[in-house]
């Protein structure tokens, strides 16, 4: 089963999005609330993708992720930048960074598994 | 629609519900960061402030109210102005703020709906 780890501060999007990863995309999906969360959780859980916020208190999703690739067991690891922030240049500098991808908040939860895949499936191509 | 699409699609309906009803406080809280802003400027309380806002904008359509984000974003611009432009009325924020408790006001009678 893919495992994805969520990152996300905000409670409601939280249960949401883990309710449409689970039901329609049969993920195995963890949550953490911040950055630092993310950090000490992400060598025992081994996702196979992460899904990272960007605005959130504290670390931010872009300090997250460099945290993250610094980290060997999760320094090739796909991630997703989720995040309402998504007019032309800010995308592209997520991917300059070396995102997998952007999902642009808000996101339509009956899709949102299909758009995970979809990110997945580009990167196992690669 | 399969049948997970179906289940997920069930169990959207009962969390927009419980999410137009924490609407309201939502809103309180964040008229209460803009009149602490007004009486005390500093950067922590626009920053709380711009969170949540911010929030909304990533949180309202995915619970099915587009106006929400809508009004949210329109919020988040125009705190923006204020934040870097000197002398920008503060009455434009009130403004925005207002069509934002009518968009969640919107949103919690829409929910109520059969």
């Amino acid at each position: 089963m893919t495992k994805i780890l969520y990152v996300e501060d905000e409670h409601d999007i939280q249960v949401i999005a883990q309710m449409a990863l689970e039901t329609v995309g049969g993920f195995e999906v963890t949550i953490c609330g911040s950055g630092m969360e993310a950090l000490q959780t992400v060598a025992g859980f081994a996702p196979d993708i992460i899904l990272l916020d960007v605005m959130m208190p504290g670390m931010d999703g872009i300090q997250t992720y460099q945290a993250l690739r610094r980290l060997p067991e999760c320094a090739a690891t796909p991630v997703v930048f989720m995040t309402a922030k998504v007019q032309a240049g800010e995308v592209q500098h997520y991917l300059d960074l070396g995102a997998a991808g952007v999902i642009p908040k808000p996101f339509d939860p009956m899709t949102l598994a299909d758009d995970v895949q979809a990110i997945l499936n580009g990167c196992d191509e690669r | 629609m399969n049948d997970k699409e179906q289940l997920l699609s069930q169990q959207l309906e009962a969390m927009q519900l419980a999410y137009a009803q924490k609407l309201p406080d939502k809103i309180a809280a964040i008229k209460a960061d803009w009149q602490q802003l007004r009486l005390q400027p500093a950067e922590q309380t626009f920053d709380e402030l711009n969170r949540k806002v911010h929030g909304l904008i990533g949180s309202g359509a995915t619970f099915g109210f587009a106006e929400v984000s809508k009004a949210a974003q329109a919020l988040e611009d125009g705190l923006s102005v204020y934040s870097h432009v000197p002398h920008t009325e503060p009455a434009t924020i009130d403004s925005l703020l207002a069509e934002l408790e009518s968009a969640a006001n919107s949103a919690g009678c829409a929910s109520n709906k059969p």
